[in-house]
């Protein structure tokens, strides 16, 4: 067992910790708002939280952006936040994109990959779903059409706690 | 703990289920496209030296139709042209002397210097490779062969006139002792009588006297050896006079001892029943000949417009009487003239022996004293006048024509069963006569001088009688053994000298064949015209993306003229190692089938069946090829990637090249040659002579197994460089396979990223193979397999190219490359040494331009906000038929979209709105032309592909660039004609190239909302071919060169070229309106020339005037109603270039007219979803009524289909 | 359990090694950091439609075919 366990952690190489369900959600110090105000998780506290990791050189990240802007917007009200994080090691680019696709929710920026290596972020996209207590509830990976409808719910359950 | 073993397990399942993102890990990407992508792109392939060249033009489109299912279509247009080599020779084989052909139009005794081998470009027979205009012709064949020929001759004149001396001498001494002893015979008998009456010695005196002055008159004159009727019929099964195919010896003039021509065997003469039958001596043509006719039962002789005519003689130059004989000269292709002057002379002359005739008029000359004439065409038993029951010679001839024609001019003659009798008033006769009737009086007298005596008498009479009876017998006897013998000596002679003079050819054909080539002789190529000709592949994709693992299934096939290919393939991928790894395999099958297109021969001996034509049957073989892939890439670091390929494949069936030739010495032997020089016809066995197919002297197709495994195993590394912004790829492929053939590829891309979305890429390409087993530019010695190939492609040699490609990426997903690459392809360049030598390089550019659009770049999908934002745009549709229909409002609107077209006629031909029959259409529809038209078409097609670019730089300007390919097929009908040139009746003709390229400028002039009238202003560019061409031409320096000689090449008529060559300006007019589901509209618009095309023509200028109305059905869905009144003006001027004439299509005056036409149309577009703001159309347009200027065929309808989208 | 300890001890470490084999040495790429294996440039065939014509030009004046892609259309090239 114990065998195992180090070669997971060997497997599982980079991340130090990593983002589970059930666990709280770490911070992020590294990642910064595009008005160069850090990134604070407490800020939403009480809300349901959807952090997606996301980047330009992803064409299902840019497939699921629309998708999640007409959600957030939908669900504002009840108390929904998304905050996306963008791990593209150009932010330039990401905000050159953001500037002909603009989405409404808040946007952070982490070039050197801080953020996901705390979330051992496994794929891309990556969306961690928070209560409103601070606790990762779901963890996505990936983004299909049919994980629209999954979102929806979950969402609509935790908001409804 | 179990949590964590649960999440451990999660962890696990969630790296083998998450749709990861990586694309670009395989070459089936691991994640399907986001919207519709597409490309359009063209190419130029092109040697140089005027070789080969290609246009590729190719469009593609890829639909995700959900996140999982992928499907993909592309369309590739070909097209070839150009000069390609056919085979390689060794130099030392090149410029031999040989003998001009009369087609040449220059006397044959002139020297050309030419290839030994040639490919036959009229077919190839067994009489073509030798005597007409093959072997036989060249320098050290024919004065080697006539100079031993001549030795023989002059060999056999002296044995002969040995024999003939001693036959002479035996004959005369036979002669002088019968009458010696007839004498004494008769001095015996009459001297007795004479003692018994004394009255009866002055009368034996005197009779004795006039005897011998009877018997002197007699010795001075010759004696005939006709001495009875009989027929010469040449021979036939059992009685073999003709052995040899074809007879060149002078009858006319002074013949070796015996009486036969100088020359044996096909230098000879023919010989039957003591007649000789030959050529006259033609001092203009050395190679003349007459020709052995018939079949191997039945014989006759025949004579064509390859030699002076027929010459015939008795064997000892006697005389004789011709009676009749078989005249055969029936009007056919070979004898085609039957005009005033075109008749059949025969002469008779009073002397075996003419000398020197060709040098006169062939009619008047001092020895004729016999004249016929006899009009081309009779065809039976000629009946000759008396005036030849008593001649010596007799020539017959074509009229005009004492020597060979030089001119072109053609004609046929065979003859047979030639009645022969002896000759009236004989001289000699006359005097044997008196000689009978001398001795007849006498003895009556005798008789009457004894008739005391009458017991003594009678016994002396019996006595006498029957000793002379006794002496004579032995007399003849004598003289029969002695003509015997004479006869069987000289004929064992002549068969000797035939065999010296067959072996003699055999040797000097030897002496050609076999020249000298000295190791390292280089070897020379010699080129071959291809046709222009296009390739289409259609090709379908399907893929579906598992949650790691991507299927794909593609099929599609490649059609030109003479191949046939389908194609299908499945492909596995599997991502896994965290996406890190990716294993792929797959499976395709290719099913090939091939013909050749055969081309018509061009002389007729190609086909007939006297000269052996080969016999092999037409190319239609088939090939299948299995094929199989594995191969494995890996991440190696965030900016490193590696892939192993590895490729086997399985190929069986036809793999030969059908268009390329090999030299191969020793294939046929000499022997071999002669055989087919004189085979019986229809007797030539090609498959005993060669298991090759023969093409030419020398030169036999392309053979390679018909099998080959192909092993391929190919790595490649990528490595991003971020300092620089610029990525690597560096590729090795190293190939092997079982004919012999292994290579190496080595390639270096480097692409640099620039500012404002440019990349740039260098690369350079080295390439290496080695040669195939049976591989060789000549071979000099058949090989035991039977496999040769000199194709260059199978050589041993190297290419390094060096290209740059530049590619712009612009906003909205368009992005614009164009690239260049040259490459140097050469024998020196094969790693490691040992390439063939230069003789086959050569270099070659590709050039290519690409336009790709990627609709992801504007998001579309539900909750999207913009998908609205097009629909109203829209308006009432355009019927898929108008063109410049449709303006966009938007500043800064992009538009793509494709257009197709297929027109159809066929039906009868009409003259203005009538249908007319052939008869008023021969007469009428081609003037210039003597005889009236030949051929109509009888179906003609027309397909256009058109790509619409479109921007709208304001909102009341719109810019639009249309190119587009054409393909074009016509069918002509048969003959419309009995008896003429039927060479293209049932023929299709097809051409297929880009078009003219249209360029407009669309204006605002006026929209309230629900109307709108716009102008267009527009030029078409001449980028379309008016060059399309029937027949390719002829290379010059009969394949040495690549280029083509000027004249030979024939253009298509007016209709099948792809574009006008002129600056066309193209103005219209339109209006469109609409209230809720009504839309309406009319257009006018115009082509106006501006000019005659560099050919010295112009087509009609046209006016259109459209009116139509549409009903939205669904909102998706509306159909519309169109009725057009179109405008043609004839062609301007003709063209100044090659071209057929018999034709209706090939004359001005049968284009344009004016036309009436309704459209009904479909109109289909997307207002949301994933697809909004894409527009799919289809029109029939059904002719109502046709005014056709001059003649022309029939209009059937033609549906039109548009697809375009705007962003 | 029993079956539970085997796969730990015994598969799931071979799975492991076989798949840390197949790395060959390389150190792993986290998924955040696949930014530049993603470009354009880095895939396989960045530029299909030029590759299609070069391989189809070069297959048909060399005597070697495939190493890259599976089996294509046929053509009759003279």
């Amino acid at each position: 067992m114990k065998k195992t366990l180090i070669l997971i952690a060997v497997l599982l190489s980079s991340a130090v910790h990593a983002a589970k369900e059930g666990e709280v959600l770490p911070q992020c110090p590294d990642a910064i708002y595009g008005n160069q105000d850090r990134l604070d998780f407490t800020a939403y506290s009480g809300k349901v939280v959807l952090v997606d990791f996301w980047a330009t050189w992803c064409p299902p990240c840019k497939k699921s952006m629309p998708f999640l802007n007409s959600l957030r917007n939908e669900l504002i009200n009840q108390g929904f936040e998304i905050v996306a994080i963008n791990v593209d090691e150009n932010s330039e680019e990401a905000k050159h994109y953001l500037a002909r696709n603009p989405v409404d929710y808040p946007i952070a920026f982490d070039p050197n990959g801080k953020c996901p290596g705390i979330f051992d972020v496994k794929a891309m996209p990556s969306s961690y779903l928070v209560d409103k207590s601070g606790k990762i509830r779901h963890v996505h990976l990936g983004f299909r059409d049919e994980d629209q409808s999954v979102l929806r719910e979950q969402i609509s359950a935790l908001l409804a706690e | 703990m179990a949590a964590i073993k649960a999440d451990k397990n999660k962890a696990l399942a969630a790296l083998t289920t998450a749709a990861l993102c990586l694309p670009g890990l395989d070459i089936s990407a691991a994640v399907p496209a986001a919207q519709i992508t597409g490309n359009a792109s063209y190419g130029r392939y092109q040697e140089s030296d005027n070789r080969m060249k290609v246009d590729i033009y190719h469009i593609d489109a890829t639909i995700p139709l959900s996140d999982r299912v992928e499907l993909a279509f592309s369309l590739d247009r070909d097209i070839y042209s150009g000069a390609t080599p056919a085979f390689s020779i060794p130099e030392s084989l090149t410029n031999l002397p040989k003998y001009k052909q009369k087609s040449d139009g220059t006397s044959a005794n002139e020297l050309s210097y030419v290839d030994l081998i040639s490919a036959a470009s009229g077919g190839v027979t067994a009489s073509g490779l030798t005597v007409l205009g093959g072997l036989n012709g060249f320098q050290e064949f024919n004065d080697n062969y006539k100079a031993a020929d001549a030795t023989i001759t002059s060999n056999l004149n002296n044995t002969l006139s040995a024999l003939v001396q001693t036959k002479d001498i035996t004959k005369n001494t036979l002669k002088t002792s019968f009458n010696a002893d007839e004498d004494s015979l008769e001095q015996d008998y009459v001297g007795i009588l004479a003692s018994l009456n004394p009255a009866i010695t002055p009368e034996f005196d005197e009779y004795k006297n006039a005897k011998s002055i009877i018997r002197a008159n007699i010795e001075t004159l010759p004696v005939s050896i006709i001495k009875n009727e009989f027929t010469v019929d040449f021979g036939g099964t059992g009685n073999i006079i003709m052995g040899l195919a074809s007879y060149a010896g002078f009858a006319n003039n002074t013949p070796i001892a015996g009486g036969n021509c100088a020359g044996a065997g096909a230098q000879g003469c023919i010989y039957q029943n003591n007649m000789v039958f030959g050529i006259i001596e033609d001092s203009s043509n050395s190679t003349a000949h007459l020709h052995r006719a018939g079949n191997a039962a039945n014989r006759a002789l025949s004579y064509h417009a390859d030699s002076p005519g027929i010459y015939m003689r008795a064997l000892d130059s006697s005389a004789f009487g011709l009676i009749s004989m078989d005249f055969l000269a029936p009007i056919n292709d070979k004898n085609p003239d039957n005009g005033v002057n075109d008749f059949w002379e025969i002469l008779g002359f009073n002397t075996a022996l003419n000398p020197g005739l060709d040098k006169g008029d062939g009619t008047n000359y001092a020895t004729r004293v016999a004249y016929q004439k006899i009009a081309n065409g009779f065809n039976g038993e000629l009946i000759l006048d008396a005036t030849f029951h008593n001649i010596n010679a007799v020539w017959i001839h074509f009229n005009g024509y004492p020597k060979t024609p030089d001119d072109g001019k053609e004609f046929e003659l065979t003859i047979d069963n030639i009645k022969i009798a002896p000759p009236t008033n004989n001289t000699a006769a006359l005097y044997e006569k008196q000689l009978a009737d001398l001795k007849a009086n006498f003895y009556s007298q005798l008789g009457t001088l004894s008739s005391n005596n009458p017991v003594e008498f009678a016994n002396l009479t019996q006595l006498f009688n029957q000793e002379l009876a006794v002496i004579t017998g032995e007399y003849q006897a004598a003289l029969s053994t002695a003509e015997q013998l004479y006869s069987q000596n000289s004929e064992q002679q002549k068969a000797a000298a035939d065999a010296l003079n067959a072996q003699a050819a055999i040797d000097f054909y030897r002496l050609v064949l076999n020249k000298m080539v000295p190791t390292g002789t280089p070897a020379v190529q010699r080129f071959q015209i291809q046709p222009q000709e296009a390739r289409s592949m259609p090709q379908l994709t399907a893929k579906y993306y598992f949650d790691a693992t991507t299927l794909a299934l593609s099929g599609g096939l490649s059609d030109e003229p003479d191949f046939l290919s389908h194609f299908g393939s499945i492909n596995v991928s599997h991502e896994f190692n965290d996406k890190l790894t990716t294993i792929s395999g797959g499976y395709g099958m290719t099913s090939n089938s091939i013909t050749r297109n055969g081309g018509h021969t061009d002389s007729h001996h190609g086909d007939d069946p006297t000269h052996n034509p080969t016999d092999y049957t037409d190319l239609n073989d088939d090939s299948d090829f299995h094929s199989f892939n594995a191969s494995i890439a890996q991440v190696l670091s965030k900016n490193t990637l590696f892939q192993s390929t590895a490729n086997f494949s399985h190929q069986r069936g036809y793999l030969s090249n059908p268009y390329k030739y090999v030299y191969v010495r020793g294939e046929i032997t000499p022997e071999e040659y002669y055989q087919l020089w004189h085979a019986e016809p229809g007797e030539a066995d090609w498959k005993s002579v060669t298991d090759l197919e023969v093409v030419g002297l020398e030169l036999f197709r392309d053979k390679r197994p018909d099998q080959r495994n192909i092993w391929s195993f190919s790595n490649r590394i990528n490595h991003y460089m971020p300092q620089m912004d610029a990525t690597a790829h560096l590729d090795y492929r190293f190939f092997i396979d079982d004919w012999g053939v292994n290579s190496h590829t080595f390639e270096l891309k480097w692409y640099q990223s620039l500012p404002g979305g440019l990349t740039v890429t260098p690369g350079i390409r080295y390439y290496s193979q080695s040669q195939a087993d049976f591989f060789a530019p000549y071979f000099l010695s058949p090989r035991a397999d039977g496999n040769y190939s000199s194709d260059f492609r199978l050589s041993a040699f190297g290419d390094l190219s060096g290209g740059l490609t530049v590619s712009k990426q612009f906003a909205r997903g368009i992005k614009v490359e164009a690239g260049f690459e040259y490459v140097t392809h050469s024998g020196s360049l094969k790693l490691g040494g040992g390439g063939v030598g230069d003789y086959a390089d050569f270099d070659y550019f590709l050039a290519h331009a690409n336009l790709s659009v990627d609709l992801s770049a504007r998001q579309m999908g539900a909750g999207d906000d913009h998908s609205g934002h097009h629909m109203h745009h829209h308006g009432a549709p355009v019927p898929a038929g108008i063109m410049f229909g449709h303006m966009m409002n938007k500043a800064d609107d992009i538009m793509v979209g494709y257009r197709f077209m297929y027109s159809m006629q066929d039906g009868s031909m009409l003259h203005g709105s009538n249908k007319v029959n052939d008869q008023l259409l021969i007469s009428n529809a081609c003037k210039g032309l003597s005889n009236g038209c030949l051929y109509k078409p009888a179906e003609m097609n027309m397909q256009m592909h058109m790509l619409d670019l479109m921007y709208a730089p304001t909102d009341w300007l719109n810019l639009m660039v249309m190119p587009q390919i054409m393909s074009m097929d016509m069918t002509m009908s048969e003959s419309l004609q009995a008896g003429g040139d039927d060479s293209h009746g049932g023929t299709e003709h097809t051409s297929s190239d880009i078009g003219d390229t249209v360029i407009t400028a669309l204006v605002k002039v006026a929209d309230t909302g629900n109307h709108k009238v716009h102008l267009g202003i527009g030029m078409s560019a001449p980028t379309g071919s008016i060059n399309a061409k029937l027949s390719s031409g002829t290379l010059q320096n009969s394949g040495s060169s690549t280029q083509v000689e000027p004249g030979t090449a024939v253009l298509q008529d007016y209709g099948m070229q792809l574009g006008s060559g002129t600056w066309d300006l193209k103005p219209s007019l339109t209006y469109t309106g609409q209230a809720d589901e009504w839309g309406w509209g009319a257009q006018l618009s115009g082509v106006k020339r501006l000019e005659k095309n560099d050919h010295g023509y112009a087509y009609g200028d046209i006016f259109q005037a459209t009116g139509w109305g549409s009903y939205t059905i669904f909102n998706w869905l509306s159909a519309s109603v169109r009725g057009i009144y179109t405008w043609q003006d004839e062609i301007r001027g003709e063209t100044n270039q090659p071209h057929d004439t018999t034709a209706t299509v090939d004359y001005p005056a049968n284009y344009g007219g004016k036309t009436w036409d309704i459209g009904l149309g479909l109109n289909a577009f997307i207002p949301a979803g994933q697809f909004a703001g894409h527009s799919v159309s289809v029109e029939w347009l059904q002719p109502v009524s046709t005014d056709a200027n001059g003649f022309q065929l029939d209009r059937q309808g033609a549906i039109s289909a548009s697809w375009s989208f705007m962003f | 359990m029993i079956r539970k300890n085997f796969f730990y001890n015994a598969c799931l470490p071979a799975l492991v090694g076989s798949t840390l084999l197949i790395c060959q040495g390389c150190s792993s790429v986290s998924a955040w950091e696949r930014g530049n294996l993603a470009k354009e440039t880095m895939s396989i065939n960045p530029t299909p439609n030029l590759n299609g014509f070069r391989d189809h030009i070069f297959s048909s004046k060399e005597a070697s075919q495939g190493g890259h892609s599976g089996a294509g259309g046929g053509c009759g090239c003279n």
